[in-house]
């Protein structure tokens, strides 16, 4: 793990660090930011060669327009960097987020925060205290072999726990580990990258109680763990422990091309993962299995860039296809009988006009549409909940260059949260607190509209630091809801919502 | 330029959606009972839409109600598969009674059905033959403290008492009066020897020997108190609306005390306990401890209280004192013997899954149904961890647990029916899921507070 960090560390102080300060380099226009951040071969492949970020954000939101497993108020700190080194002919480059996050008044949280649309989780209604830690890493070593063939080995890491300090008490540690190798294919304005996705990962819950009062009795209903077997089957007091073992394939698919005055990035890939479920906890080789949960995870993106004289247009495409489904040992003993499903669909459209040459004021505008398809069933319980929704994000940025070469920016980002269709059935003989207290809040979440309005100031300077680019950075955001489709509210989901989000952050761009 | 981004979206959408994979999938499931009764017993028709029906879910405890039609269909549609209890319960006032059969009562008329560990994997139809019993106005138990107190803060066990009243109209003496601990499997695992609902099957016991229904006509003791006589069974006078409690040891719990071992046992938090000093009668095992196994010492906390008379231990196994399960596997019985019957001399049999017998082996007194003034089935609030029922539903159609689970400081109570004359007429419907209710802390006063009105 330490490796991992000074690794990071080492290719965000790159070589030539000085060399980008005092011009509009990657640091200073956000889309800039958008594409290097992207995947791996954009990173891989940026110009300049050598960059490096480090951020430090603190983040805090709060409200009742939530999830109904999202805590009503969350504090964050992450400290993110991001850099790519050139050492001859040796690239290294990658990401790596440490963050804490508190979670507070987080009901049915017994999970971990990562893993959404998977199943086997422990929940209780009770509200309570959350802590969750995570590191994770994506780094990326490839070496020019010659000009046409630059191999490289990609590693992904993961590193998660939760706990929580009200009973039933949760605890989660989570590992993943990724080993991705690949080629990438250099030709003339030409860039073909792929890669193999080969990975293992294990969690270990528990839930136990320091109040030996709650772990029998039911005097105290929202103190009784469940566990969720599905999206609406669960299973009172289970068990107090569980492991999960899985294991990933799949491929990715990059490629990057200019032609003219356009840059076209494309990515494709298509993930596959298996999770075993147990609630042996002797051996990580031999267990029986209990449950296992396959999720099928495609995405497609593309990234146009048109550079025109005074402008930059940036068109970003997007899509990602989800398909999980469950299988437990209740229902089929070789778990070919599925009680669970999830699709998730998600498709994006943005675009982005950016003024590229100016000397006092900027600005950038453009606008995103994104599309959701949420579909969740549960067999067993004869639910079935689909919720489509579009975002709709216009945008507007300005950008001020001070006489001392400091850099300001306004943006300003109103979205609309619009549902499309809405569709629910259940069984009332099979309905209990889960399907009441969390399907039915989060069908109505889904399902309502709400407007957002998002307010971004950034400040960048060369002053602190000669060889650095140093920045503040500020964000408030406030989401609301504005009624819904149908007049039935089905949940205690309330219809007058609101959300706060404000970050403020401080960043170095090396 | 917008309209095509749309029709990306629009495209992307459809195309994903096809992508989405067929998989066999697991069924909820439509079950349909009809309802009915022996019409030897119950020779008229029943209105059974006054029917209630209750399917439990054992994995979650959800509890689900359905009305029944006139002719005793009961559905449920969409249940989600797995293990359930159903509990049906049918109440006719009594005047709807007189009309109906053409017999004059001035009490109600209760039909009842209970049963556990139904696996219902997929659509299915039963026959429910609810059961008429006509309670016995007698001695009824009406106050059990199983559950125990907080295991360090509380008095663990030690603290545990039965309570019997006298539910007649006349005096009732308790002498020979006996309180059985009736024993079955304590566990839902399946296996041979084993009746449907996993109960063992008596009648598999090895030199099984007796008249009728082995596992319906008897119930199997782990334990049977027996209140003293003096021979003419006359020296426990119980008035109507009074009651006698048998404490497992008549000390005041709430303060601490000496053990036999000399030992002080201390008491953290008092107010998690009860006073059992003032208690009529204590279980002192030491006597039937020694009589059994000669050189052995009283158990530590089992005191003897020379101020209050101890019952006769006529069987007792698994334990060194009053020892009733906190987690609701055992059930519970009052009987008296007629004529010259001993309960000493009660055949006992092993449990029909040991097929061995040899001189360790515990064999069970076989208690006649027929002697059984009053049972109480009990159970653990939590359904998935309810162990199959130990008494027919003509002994009890019905179930009662404490909500606080155990250790919970927690009684079951019976429920207080109506006053007559000042006198408290407790509820006696061979239903203990009707006729029970839960005090938040047992109360072995006698009073007021120990009632539930």
């Amino acid at each position: 793990m330490r490796f991992l960090i000074y690794l990071l560390i080492l290719i965000s102080f790159p070589i030539h660090a000085n060399s980008w300060v005092g011009k509009d380099s990657i640091y200073t226009q956000d889309y800039q930011q958008m594409i290097y951040r992207r995947n791996f071969l954009s990173h891989n492949l940026s110009t300049p060669k050598n960059f490096g970020e480090v951020s430090l954000i603190y983040s805090n939101s709060n409200g009742n327009r939530r999830l109904a497993q999202q805590a009503h108020n969350r504090q964050q700190v992450d400290f993110y960097a991001i850099g790519a080194n050139q050492l001859g002919d040796f690239r290294i480059s990658g990401d790596f987020l440490f963050n804490k996050v508190f979670d507070d008044s987080l009901s049915f949280g017994q999970r971990n925060d990562i893993d959404e649309w998977t199943t086997f989780n422990y929940f209780a209604s009770k509200a309570g205290k959350y802590e969750r830690q995570n590191y994770k890493a994506n780094l990326t070593l490839s070496y020019k072999f010659n000009d046409l063939i630059q191999p490289f080995f990609n590693v992904n890491y993961l590193s998660h726990w939760t706990t929580g300090s009200v009973d039933p008490r949760f605890e989660s540690k989570k590992f993943e580990m990724k080993y991705n190798p690949g080629v990438i294919l250099n030709f003339d304005n030409t860039n073909i990258a792929i890669k193999a996705i080969i990975g293992k990962g294990r969690e270990g819950t528990g839930v136990s109680y320091k109040n030996k009062n709650y772990s029998q009795s039911l005097l105290y209903p929202d103190r009784v763990h469940y566990l969720n077997l599905g999206y609406g089957k669960i299973s009172i007091r289970d068990t107090s422990s569980t492991r999960r073992y899985s294991s990933f394939v799949g491929g990715e698919l990059t490629g990057h091309t200019q032609f003219g005055n356009i840059i076209l990035d494309l990515n494709l890939s298509a993930e596959f993962k298996n999770d075993n479920m147990t609630n042996d906890l002797k051996s990580a080789q031999v267990y029986r299995k209990r449950a296992v949960f396959k999720e099928d995870n495609y995405n497609a993106s593309a990234l146009i860039q048109v550079l025109g004289n005074r402008h930059h247009h940036l068109i970003t495409l997007d899509a990602q296809y989800l398909d999980g489904r469950d299988g437990l040992i209740e229902f089929s003993a070789n778990f070919d009988k599925v009680n669970y499903t999830v699709n998730y669909q998600s498709a994006r459209v943005g675009y982005l006009l950016t003024k590229r040459d100016y000397i006092t004021w900027g600005y950038d505008a453009g606008v995103d549409i994104e599309y959701y398809n949420i579909e969740r069933q549960d067999y067993a319980s004869n639910l079935h909940v689909n919720n489509s929704f579009i975002h709709i994000s216009p945008q507007g940025r300005i950008y001020y260059r001070a006489s001392g070469g400091d850099l300001i920016q306004f943006a300003f980002k109103p979205k609309a949260i619009v549902n499309m269709a809405d569709e629910i059935t259940y069984s009332i003989n099979s309905l209990n607190n889960y399907i009441e207290s969390v399907v039915l809040w989060d069908y109505d979440y889904y399902r309502t509209k709400a407007w957002k309005l998002d307010w971004n100031a950034k400040w960048i300077t060369n002053k602190v630091s000669s060889q650095y680019l140093f920045g503040v950075y500020a964000n408030y955001a406030m989401e609301r809801n504005i009624g819904t489709t149908s007049t039935e509210i089905l949940s205690r989901f309330p219809m007058q919502a609101i959300r706060n989000y404000f970050s403020i952050g401080v960043f170095l761009n090396i | 330029m917008k309209y095509k981004l749309l029709q990306f979206v629009v495209v992307v959408a459809v195309f994903l959606q096809g992508c989405k994979k067929d998989n066999d999938h697991v069924q909820a499931v439509d079950l349909v009972y009809q309802l009915e009764v022996d019409p030897s017993v119950v020779a008229f028709d029943v209105p059974f839409d006054k029917a209630n029906v209750v399917l439990i879910n054992k994995t979650n405890n959800e509890k689900y109600n359905a009305k029944s039609s006139a002719d005793g269909k009961v559905s449920f549609n969409g249940v989600t598969p797995g293990t359930y209890s159903i509990n049906v319960s049918l109440v006719l006032p009594a005047a709807d009674f007189t009309n109906l059969s053409g017999i004059w009562t001035e009490e109600d008329f209760h039909l009842n059905y209970s049963e556990d560990n139904l696996p219902y994997y997929s659509s299915s139809s039963a026959s429910i033959p609810l059961v008429h019993s006509q309670p016995l106005e007698n001695f009824v138990i009406k106050q059990i403290y199983f559950a125990g107190s907080h295991t360090t803060k509380g008095a663990n066990f030690r603290d545990q008492f039965f309570e019997i009243y006298n539910n007649s109209n006349s005096v009732l003496f308790a002498d020979s009066l006996c309180f059985a601990i009736v024993h079955g499997k304590t566990t839902n695992t399946t296996g041979d020897f084993l009746l449907p609902n996993l109960q063992y099957d008596w009648s598999k016991s090895l030199d099984m020997n007796s008249w009728g229904n082995a596992n319906t006509d008897y119930i199997y003791a782990k334990a049977i108190f027996m209140i003293p006589s003096n021979g003419k069974g006359d020296a426990y006078p119980i008035q109507p609306g009074q009651s006698i409690v048998v404490a497992g040891t008549a000390i005041d719990h709430t303060k601490p005390y000496t053990l036999n071992s000399n030992k002080e046992q201390g008491i953290e938090d008092g107010t998690l306990t009860i006073d059992l000093s003032k208690a009529d009668f204590e279980v002192y095992m030491a006597p039937y401890l020694r009589k059994i196994k000669p050189n052995s010492t009283p158990f530590a906390s089992d005191i003897d209280n020379p101020g209050v008379k101890d019952v006769e231990v006529l069987f007792a196994t698994g334990m060194n004192d009053l020892l009733m399960n906190p987690q609701g596997k055992e059930s519970y019985v009052i009987f008296k013997t007629s004529g010259n019957v001993d309960p000493n001399n009660f055949p006992k049999y092993a449990i029909p899954t040991l097929r061995t017998l040899t001189d360790a082996t515990v064999l069970y007194p076989q208690v006649p149904v027929k002697y059984i003034l009053d049972a109480v089935e009990i159970s653990s609030v939590i359904e998935k961890n309810i162990t199959p029922r130990r008494l027919s539903l003509q002994l009890d159609a019905g179930r009662i647990a404490v909500t606080g689970g155990p250790y919970s400081s927690q009684s079951v109570v019976r429920k207080t029916k109506k006053m007559v004359n000042g006198k408290r007429v407790l509820e006696d419907t061979n239903n203990s899921s009707h006729d029970f209710g839960v005090l938040l802390k047992a109360d072995p006063s006698k009073g007021s507070t120990s009632f539930i009105d």
